[in-house]
This record gives C-alpha cells, sequence and structure tokens, in this order.
C-alpha cells in the first residue's frame, strides 16, 4: 500500500489557517494577561499547557499500548494519536515557565518560595516537614525525568512506527516495538503521575490526595479518545480513511464510554475518602471547590462530564453513528477544560473566575497544537501502511 | 437410512466453510425465509446480520434491571438511615447521597446481572429446555465438532419440501435431506 498524506487536503489547509488565527488570538491575549497580572496569567497558561500537554502524552502511551497488547482493530486508527505525539517538542519547551517561577516567581508555586521556611511569623511547618520533596532542585530535576522518559518513548516508540512506513518487507521496527514497548508503559504510568503531582496537585501543597494521579489520567485520557474520535470521523467523512468503517467507530465509542465510568469511578473515588475521613488536611481541596461558586462547576462536572457522555454512548447505535460520536467527543473536550479549572483555578481565585485570559491560555495552546499537527500531516502518513495487523483491522468486526 | 414415518420438521444441508454458510444464509433469507437457523462449530461473526435476525432486546431488559436496583437502592438506605432507623455516626447526615453511591453501584449492577442471566437463558434461549428435535440427526451432531448446519424448519410458511430442498441444493449444501420427528430414540 502507498503512504497516504493529506499535505493538500482541504482538511490539512484548514486546521493550518484556523490554528494560526487562534494562536494568534491566544497570544494576544496572554501577552495582555501578562502585563494586566501575572499571577493569574501563569495560571492561564499552566490551564492551557496541561490540556495539551496531556493529550499529547497520552496519545503517546495510547500508541504505546497498541503495539504492547497486540492490538488488530486500531492499526487503521493508531496513526492519529502518534501524530498527536508531533506536539511534544513544545510539550517540553512549554515546561520552561513552570521552572523559571519555581526559582524566581513563585507565583505558581508557593512553596518555591524562601520565606515561608525561615522561622518568624511566615514559618510553614506543614511545607517545612515537605521541603525535602518540594524544593526547586529536585522539582527542576524531576520534571528533567520526566521530559526524558517523554522525549525517548517519542524517539523510539512512535519513532519505529513512522519508520516502518518506509519497508514493507523488514518488520524490525515494529517487532522491537512490541517488544519492549512494556517498560514504556510503566515509565508513562509514573511520569504521568508524578507530573501530575508536581504539576498541578502542589499548586496547593497543604493538600494531598494519593488517587490524584490517576485521577489526572483519566481526564487526560478520555479527553485525548474523544480527540481520536473526531478525528477519524472527519478523515473519514472526507474520504482520507477509506478503511474505516462503523466497527472501528463501534470500538472507539466503547473505549470513550468505558473511560467516562473509570473517570467518574476515580473522581468520586477520591472525592467519596476524603469526605468519609473527614481530615483536615484532605478536606480543604473540596471546602474550597464546594462552597462559593466553584460548587456550581463541580455539580456541572457530575452532569456534564459523567452523565451526558454516559447516557449518549450507552447505546450501540450511538456508539457506531459518526454524528454523536463527534457531538459527544466535543462535549468531553469542553468537560475536560472545566475539569482542569475546577482543579486548577480555585487556587488562584476563591470565587468563580474564568475569563478571557483562561481562555486565551487555551487557545494559544490548541492553536500551537493544531498548528504542530497541521506540520505532522505535511509530511506523515495518516495511516500506517505497513503495520503487519493493518489488514486484520481493515477486515474489523466487533 | 432415513426414516418415513412422522411429520417432516425440517429439511438440512451442512456446509463445511464459515463464508459458504454465510452467504447460504443470505440467499436464506433473501427467499423470504424467517424460521430457519444455523448451528455452527463456533461463533462465526456477521452470520446474523446475514441471517437478517432481529436486534436482541437483552438490552431494554438490562436497562429496566438496572433502573430498579438503582431505584431500590436508594429506597433502602434512605428508608433504613433516614426514616426507620435514626442512628448518627460520627456527625455524619442521616442520609447523603456521598455514602450512598458506592450501595447504588453495586445493587444497580446486581441486578442488572441477575435479570440479564435469568432473562438470555430462561425466556431468551427457552431454558429448561434441554433437547432439540433435530438431535438425532448425524449432521447436526457434527455441528458441534466441524459441521456447519443450516435447518429450514417446517413451520416457515413458505416451505415445502421440494421447494426447500432445491434452494438448499442451489445455495450449494451438501447431503440435503429432510429430517422427521422421532418419536422415540434409543
Amino acid at each position: 500500500m502507498n503512504t497516504v498524506i493529506i499535505a493538500d487536503s482541504s482538511f490539512a489547509q484548514k486546521m493550518r489557517t484556523y490554528s494560526m488565527i487562534a494562536l494568534g488570538v491566544g497570544a494576544l491575549g496572554m501577552v495582555g494577561a501578562a502585563f494586566l497580572d501575572s499571577g493569574r496569567f501563569l495560571a492561564a497558561y499552566l490551564l492551557g499547557y496541561i490540556y495539551f500537554a496531556g493529550i499529547t502524552i497520552v496519545a503517546m502511551f495510547f500508541a504505546t499500548l497498541q503495539f504492547l497488547v497486540n492490538a488488530g482493530w486500531s492499526a487503521m486508527v493508531r496513526r492519529i494519536p502518534e501524530i498527536f505525539a508531533g506536539f511534544l517538542p513544545i510539550v517540553l519547551i512549554g515546561l520552561i515557565p513552570m521552572i523559571i517561577d519555581v526559582w524566581f516567581s513563585h507565583k505558581l508555586y508557593h512553596w518555591a518560595d524562601p520565606h515561608i521556611y525561615q522561622p518568624g511569623p511566615h514559618l510553614d511547618e506543614v511545607l517545612a516537614s515537605k521541603r525535602g520533596y518540594l524544593n526547586p532542585t529536585f522539582f527542576t530535576i524531576r520534571l528533567g525525568i520526566y521530559a526524558l522518559i517523554w522525549f525517548m518513548t517519542y524517539r523510539l516508540i512512535i519513532g519505529n512506527s513512522f519508520k516502518q512506513d518506509e519497508s514493507a518487507t523488514d518488520y524490525t521496527p515494529t517487532r522491537f516495538n512490541m517488544k519492549r514497548s512494556a517498560p514504556f508503559v510503566l515509565l508513562f504510568a509514573m511520569s504521568l503521575t508524578f507530573a501530575g503531582f508536581d504539576l498541578v496537585m502542589s499548586l496547593d501543597p497543604h493538600w494531598f490526595s494519593t488517587m490524584f494521579g490517576v485521577y489526572f489520567f483519566a481526564g487526560n485520557f478520555v479527553s485525548t479518545l474523544s480527540l481520536i474520535a473526531i478525528f477519524v470521523v472527519t478523515l473519514r467523512r472526507q474520504g482520507h480513511l477509506k478503511g474505516i468503517t462503523d466497527e472501528h467507530y463501534h470500538d472507539i465509542g466503547k473505549f470513550m464510554f468505558a473511560f467516562t465510568v473509570f473517570w467518574t469511578y476515580i473522581t468520586f473515588s477520591q472525592y467519596f475518602l476524603i469526605w468519609y475521613g473527614n481530615l483536615p488536611e484532605e478536606t480543604l481541596f473540596f471546602i474550597l471547590r464546594a462552597h462559593g461558586n466553584w460548587q456550581f462547576l463541580g455539580y456541572g462536572l457530575v452532569f456534564g462530564h459523567f452523565i451526558v457522555p454516559f447516557v449518549t454512548l450507552l447505546t450501540q447505535n450511538n456508539k457506531r453513528n459518526p454524528a454523536v460520536l463527534i457531538g459527544v467527543g466535543c462535549w468531553i473536550l469542553f468537560m475536560h477544560f472545566i475539569d482542569l479549572s475546577f482543579i486548577i483555578l480555585p487556587n488562584f481565585s476563591p470565587t468563580l473566575r474564568i475569563g478571557w485570559q483562561e481562555i486565551c491560555g487555551w487557545l494559544f495552546f490548541a492553536g500551537l497544537f493544531f498548528f504542530m499537527i497541521a506540520r505532522q500531516l505535511a509530511t506523515r502518513s495518516i495511516v500506517a501502511v505497513n503495520d503487519p495487523y493493518l489488514k486484520e483491522s481493515l477486515e474489523l468486526v466487533s | 437410512m432415513e426414516a418415513t414415518i412422522g411429520n417432516v420438521i425440517a429439511v438440512m444441508g451442512d456446509f463445511k466453510n464459515p463464508d459458504k454458510v454465510t452467504a447460504a444464509a443470505k440467499g436464506i433469507h433473501g427467499a423470504g425465509y424467517t424460521k430457519f437457523d444455523i448451528y455452527t462449530p463456533y461463533p462465526v461473526h456477521g452470520l446474523e446480520k446475514a441471517m437478517g435476525m432481529p436486534k436482541t432486546s437483552l438490552p431494554k431488559f438490562a436497562l429496566a434491571g438496572g433502573l430498579f436496583g438503582l431505584s431500590s437502592a436508594f429506597a433502602l438506605q434512605y428508608w433504613t438511615g433516614g426514616i426507620e432507623y435514626k442512628l448518627n455516626i460520627g456527625g455524619k447526615p442521616l442520609f447523603a447521597p456521598q455514602f450512598g453511591v458506592p450501595v447504588f453501584f453495586e445493587l444497580m449492577v446486581l441486578c442488572t446481572g441477575l435479570t440479564v442471566f435469568f432473562t438470555m437463558f430462561g425466556y431468551l434461549n427457552r431454558l429448561p429446555n434441554w433437547h432439540s428435535k433435530y438431535q438425532y440427526d448425524a449432521g447436526f451432531q457434527a455441528a458441534t465438532d466441524d459441521n456447519f448446519c443450516v435447518v429450514l424448519e417446517a413451520e416457515d410458511p413458505r416451505f415445502t419440501v421440494e421447494t426447500a430442498q432445491a434452494l438448499l441444493s442451489k445455495l450449494g449444501a451438501d447431503n440435503v435431506r429432510v429430517v422427521r420427528e422421532t418419536l422415540e430414540q434409543d
């Protein structure tokens, strides 16, 4: 089979145009936000960064997972998350403002402020006892380790998958991926969990939750699946992925459904244990979010992130319906923004505050993300043409 | 060796491969038969679609079972904790949806599972009916081993022995045979 490169399609061209517009508007807004209130600017930056970095890293994990389990169904679909992984350079560069913040400004991570460790009225004993882990040096080292893990995954696993496009007889790259993907999945689990702890949970350094890593993963995973579904349906509709059938839609729909339930299960488990235990060092997270008008986002998540996708994706007909998949996919991506706002933003404002700054932060990264994807589409085949499982995937019956 | 007593209950034919039997299923469905069945050694993907079988009604039963379980879990916890036996445990509310959720979930899953189990085996698959009226046919028995056995049932309104035999022969079935009611078998 020949590679399928859609650089000149209206899909890639539109993506390039719209991503430039989003990037321009977002960058302008971010500059304005930085002049008005640098703390709020950094929070908006972090929100947009986490949103798209999470999708990129989970997309790499998704592709690695397909190799680990020798999945047959997904050979037609797997190239989409691999193209998302093309955002990784920005993910790595985007860590720099966080590192600058812990060393110099301390607007995001106030545990990095050395004043609170000096004896006197500002001394924070709780944070002093956590200082062995939460200090700028170790924070920087940890971010470096995550960056290295993600970079290695991209170079080896995703790189090998692209390398397989060059030869239909030599299966060394795919064979390597199938043999060696297990440690990468393990490293992914560790790196995403600890990145969630470091980048997001430590915004509120007094609070801790051992479930936070998996909570962070679940939200990112379901939104990555939604974005994959949107891409697959759109590309199929425009005639680029001819091998995609209702069976693939059905499998992606089942995945989205399952991980909507998984997100709910994890989110509720975290809330439930904290509610039941009623310990002050744990409840402070929910006291901030369950009082005042942040609580409306919380109730919104119960309905929007769980009940709406759950009921919609419950029936077989809806999972096989491309229009429904696109609708639910966009809805989940919107709810993921609300979810991350609910986690991140209350640390910076006790009352509900989502304004143009936060939206511009998201737009800025959305523009960068789709710009990088459009660049990938210029050279990369959207079908893994020499994948040994491609035939099985084309004949998929679920 | 074909028995000549007893009423005709079916015309059967054998196939040796899943693709051919799927094609034959399309042909039989296309000819307008509704009462026919295909017995295979293992599940053949796409066969139920080729046969034109309607979608199973099992999900509706599952939904009903789940809603019943959910509402009974709510009622159980609300009534026991909030009305009948009020007990203050650690200053928690007498009833709150937060602590009710695990029981909502468990009872919902339990009721759904039991409903699906009993509906599928007891109602849709007609247990406890342990036999099939075709079970003395050698070709039918071979469907547990390596045979794909097509059965055109005599109950079908279109059924006549001649047309059924002609249809199966046309579709390429081997060993087309008339099966009669067996009253006793040792």
